[in-house]
């Protein structure tokens, strides 16, 4: 018997937990993706993170998202938002949880940028 | 500084550095006597970049737009921050020098338009890589990367950049008479070079940046 009571409780609390989950979700209005970086070079990868939103801008604790490349010949994403430059050019990452989605532009370039250092001097 | 300034030096900071990394030198008004003949010769010029970075000293270095102070530690430092990062931006010359001017274009790109809130200009100017001024009050007589002019205006020429569409200026320049008929000032027009840039002139960040020659 007390086994029994064991096994509900235990039952219950994840059954609470899971729907409370559910809750936050529903609630979920926007999402914000997040990353290192706004410029890649072919071949360098880099994590994007999406941080979720209630209708009242309150920070949602965990959502999962499906992440993907608006053109993969450019940058692929994989499930845990990693993301691989592959040719240069221009795309959006985009992440979409319970029909919200988001999207963020990433830039692919292979030119080097230079370096200008200006100085101010005299002679006097 | 002097070894620092010398962009032909066999003492370079590193070939990799070399490769990269372009100076410029604005001579300013002070301190005292305040004579100083490369500031004189375009005053508004050398007044309008020290008021927009707001300097109140020398030698004082800003390095891609951010201020680099005194030191030359940081001078040699700051530069490295960003030998693996890439631009958005793309800039390239083309042109020649007659007997007494120089004809050239300068065609700027970016990977993305520019968004109405930036303010993205792009800079040309005209720079003697070596001066000397035997007259010097401090002593310092070889004076490299003198800016001589900017072409495109002191505060830039506004761009909104189209993503992968060419924006091309065309220059005719000559070298301005004051710098000719200088009794003070010692140089060859075969130092003479080219080095534009482009700059968000809100944050003050350089973009990108390319030097060009005639030889």
């Amino acid at each position: 018997m007390r086994k029994l009571i064991i096994h509900i409780a235990f039952l219950s609390f994840i059954l609470l937990w899971t729907c409370e989950d559910k809750a936050k979700l529903s609630n979920l209005a926007s999402i914000q993706i997040v990353a290192n970086e706004s410029i890649l070079q072919p071949g360098q990868s880099t994590y994007f993170y999406a941080r979720g939103f209630d209708k009242d801008n309150n920070r949602i604790d965990k959502i999962n998202v499906e992440w993907s490349s608006s053109d993969e010949s450019i940058i692929t994403i994989d499930s845990g938002g990693k993301a691989t430059a592959k040719s240069k050019g221009m795309a959006a990452i985009i992440a979409v949880s319970s029909e919200i989605s988001a999207s963020k532009e990433i830039v692919i370039s292979n030119t080097r940028r230079k370096i200008l250092s200006e100085m101010f001097t005299s002679s006097t | 500084m002097n070894t620092l300034t010398n962009q032909n030096s066999v003492n370079s900071i590193s070939a990799e550095l070399d490769s990269a990394w372009m100076r410029i030198f604005y001579h300013v008004w002070w301190p005292s006597p305040g004579n100083d003949p490369m500031y004189a010769l375009n005053a508004n010029m050398n007044d309008s970049r020290s008021d927009y970075y707001e300097g109140d000293y020398t030698p004082h270095m800003f390095t891609n737009g951010f201020d680099s102070g005194p030191s030359v530690n940081a001078w040699v430092e700051d530069p490295k921050k960003y030998l693996s990062d890439v631009s958005l931006y793309s800039i390239s010359f083309q042109g020649a020098r007659t007997t007494d001017s120089y004809n050239f274009e300068i065609t700027a790109s970016a990977l993305k338009n520019t968004d109405d809130a930036s303010d993205i200009r792009l800079f040309v100017a005209t720079v003697m890589g070596k001066v000397v001024y035997p007259g010097s009050y401090n002593g310092m007589y070889e004076h490299h990367n003198v800016i001589i002019e900017q072409l495109a205006g002191n505060t830039g020429k506004s761009i909104k950049f189209i993503a992968n569409v060419d924006y091309v200026d065309s220059f005719s320049w000559a070298m301005p008479s004051g710098w000719i008929n200088s009794t003070e000032l010692r140089w060859s027009e075969n130092n003479l070079k080219v080095i534009a840039w482009v700059q968000n002139y809100g944050t003050k960040e350089i973009l990108q940046a390319a030097e060009f020659n005639f030889k």
